[in-house]
């Protein structure tokens, strides 16, 4: 099974978020090493918890510290941003890094209203115009626009060989038509859907349409997963993890993931234990033959190319071990 | 005297991007064992030669294979950006590398009418909201956001410095008034400078992150053993020059191609002018000239841009001029 990674550069209690990029570039590195495919790095504004508000400039750092591994962004948030100049960074990463680089497409804010309003003021008429913004994006990126538009006079430089690899990235049908449409690569976030995303990436291979880019259909379903030697370790770390995410939702703002002495002390209300179940559902939990079949099971069941996978741990070192484990049994 | 790197990786004709991009990779590392202080990239947009458009990203893969020297943009263009989203970028960089980010910020439009339009994605936006994005930067930066309750992270203890690059008193005006670094970019204008910098050493006001002012200058410089081969490389950075204002193709051309150029009287009228821009010469005439500088603009810092076409020789010029100044 092809498989990769997803980071959102987590910044753990007691620690930098210096100290968490060097993390990712550990991970990204380790990761290579395991012989996992991608490794993709997400964007998130104004939240202290996760330091890579700019995925652009840590893929600069993480592909300058490896070697082979692809590299990509898991998500650039589109509306935010013009087309043209995530073009030309992504052109300068591809010329850096060649025949590495992955851009991935995303429509989400990726923060508070008011970071949005700081980043790119309309966001929702921005969203609107998202179709567009693809457009323009792919036309930058495949040095395609046709002569009678005016940016046909303008080119996103420098033009790497071998040109960053667009994926869309959603959680809905609306996007898996999208990525369909304009022919690029999806990526299915089943760890954050409410939907059924096995229909939703079935839609996505039967409207394919070849169109400038690759030549049939690639999906990566990206799951969340945590995986340790045993079950009770995997259920211990997991539960320090939907603690974390219960004190978020309490408005407690982001101070790392607990200890897992301070989730085994919690009493969790029964509100909070039905959250956990609902958690749950969506990821992978156990020791290396039970992540192994579940994961096994989900590609089949979405008939994917990959399995994206995303870990976040109360150390660094959990988090690797589990990427180790995995990689191990399904190698 | 202190010397710093300004390289806006150009394209060397019949080159790749990705060479250029390998070799400013390469620069800043030797120049960071010949004692340079700075180096910075730059931003150009829609230029066929230049390799050179998104400073961020560029700066993560440099300091990330260097160890001390400052590395920096020279210069991210802002009026083209949301302030915030550069105060992101540039703290993403100060997390990584601590205490050697320098954000060069310049009010360029960075292009032509489509290429302004591709970056802003259709709106017209005003170069005069350029002092407002400044200080919405720098408070992004200190963490002391006016407007919104919104903040840039990741949370540092350090900040990137901030220079202000200029051609004329405007950029030196704002530069004092918002108590910032000051870049004036003598290879761009050769002649205003030295009232733009004493302006902006008479009124610099303290801010949080500057006490006092705060300056170097950007200068081209082609040295070489002998005057007749600094002579002879410069002519890729005159042709280059012509090309790059007449909007033609920008990739530099060899000494050898230079040389072969059927100028019409015209051109060589702009290569002149355009030859106050630099300083041409042996190691004990660029040293001179850059003294003579020095005094003129009271400062003691200088940024070294050489675009010429063959990298041994651009090597070879920062080696000399390090060995001969530092």
């Amino acid at each position: 099974m092809k498989l990769s990674i997803l980071d959102q550069a987590p910044v753990l209690s007691g620690k930098t978020a210096q100290e968490a990029l060097l993390e990712s570039m550990k991970l990204a590195q380790f990761g290579e090493k395991l012989g996992y495919t991608r490794y993709w790095i997400a964007e998130h504004h104004d939240f202290p918890g996760l330091a890579s508000s700019a995925p652009e400039v840590v893929l600069g750092y993480i592909g300058a510290n490896t070697e082979k591994i692809r590299i990509g962004a898991g998500a650039i948030l589109l509306p935010h941003y013009k087309p043209y100049k995530v073009a030309e960074t992504f052109n300068v990463l591809a010329t850096l890094f060649p025949n590495r680089i992955d851009l991935g497409i995303g429509r989400a804010p990726g923060g508070s209203a008011e970071a949005s309003i700081a980043l790119s003021g309309n966001f929702l008429e921005n969203v609107r115009n998202m179709p567009n913004s693809i457009k323009d994006l792919l036309h930058f990126l495949y040095n395609n626009y046709p002569s009678d538009q005016m940016f046909s006079k303008i080119t996103a430089h420098p033009l790497p060989v071998v040109p960053p690899v667009p994926w869309i990235l959603g959680t809905s049908e609306k996007s898996a038509i999208q990525a369909a449409d304009y022919g690029t690569a999806y990526a299915f976030g089943h760890f954050m859907s409410e939907k059924d995303g096995m229909e939703i990436v079935n839609t996505y291979r039967n409207a394919f349409r070849k169109s400038g880019g690759i030549q049939k259909p690639e999906a990566i379903v990206t799951v969340s997963v945590i995986c340790a030697e045993t079950t009770e370790q995997a259920e211990e770390l997991a539960l320090s993890w939907f603690l974390s995410k219960i004190k978020i939702d309490k408005g407690e703002k982001n101070k790392g993931i607990p200890t897992i002495e301070e989730a085994r002390n919690y009493s969790f209300t029964s509100d909070e234990k039905d959250r956990i179940k609902e958690m749950r559902k969506k990821m992978i939990i156990g020791n290396p033959k039970e992540v192994k079949e579940q994961l096994v099971d989900l590609q089949s069941a979405y008939n994917a190319d990959e399995m994206m996978i995303i870990t976040i741990t109360n150390s660094y070192e959990s988090r690797k071990k589990s990427y180790q484990l995995i990689a191990k049994e399904l190698g | 005297m202190k010397l710093s790197v300004l390289d806006q990786s150009v394209i060397s004709k019949n080159l790749h991007a990705a060479n250029a991009l390998q070799n400013t990779i390469y620069l800043a590392k030797r120049t960071e064992e010949l004692g340079y202080t700075r180096f910075w990239v730059a931003e150009h947009h829609n230029s066929n030669g230049i390799a050179g458009t998104s400073p961020a990203v560029l700066i993560s893969s440099i300091a990330s294979q260097t160890n001390r020297i400052r590395v920096g943009s020279g210069g991210v263009l802002l009026p083209q950006y949301s302030p915030f989203k550069i105060a992101e970028d540039f703290k993403v960089l100060e997390a990584l590398y601590p205490n050697r980010i320098d954000l060069g910020i310049g009010r360029s439009p960075g292009g032509s009418t489509p290429t302004r339009l591709a970056l802003t994605d259709g709106m017209r936006k005003s170069l005069n909201e350029f002092p407002r994005q400044v200080m919405e930067l720098q408070n992004y930066l200190a963490n002391s956001p006016l407007d919104h309750d919104v903040r840039a992270y990741p949370s540092i203890e350090t900040q990137p410095e901030i220079w202000m690059l200029g051609v004329s008193q405007r950029g030196a005006r704002l530069a004092a008034e918002k108590g910032t670094a000051f870049t004036y970019g003598h290879f761009i204008n050769p002649i205003s400078g030295s009232i733009a910098m004493k302006h902006y050493r008479e009124n610099f006001q303290p801010s949080g992150t500057l006490a006092n002012s705060k300056a170097n200058i950007c200068v081209f410089v082609v040295c070489a053993p002998t005057q007749e081969e600094a002579e002879e490389m410069a002519m890729s950075q005159d042709l280059w020059l012509l090309a790059v204002e007449k909007g033609e193709d920008t990739f530099i051309l060899s000494k050898e191609e230079a040389k072969r150029a059927d100028l019409s009287e015209e051109d060589r009228e702009i290569v002149r002018k355009n030859r106050k821009r630099a300083i041409i010469g042996t190691p004990e005439k660029v040293k001179e000239e850059l003294v003579r500088l020095s005094e003129n603009y009271q400062t003691d810092e200088f940024m070294i841009i050489t675009n010429i076409y063959d990298f041994e020789e651009k090597l070879q010029s920062y080696t000399l001029l390090a060995q001969a100044v530092l």
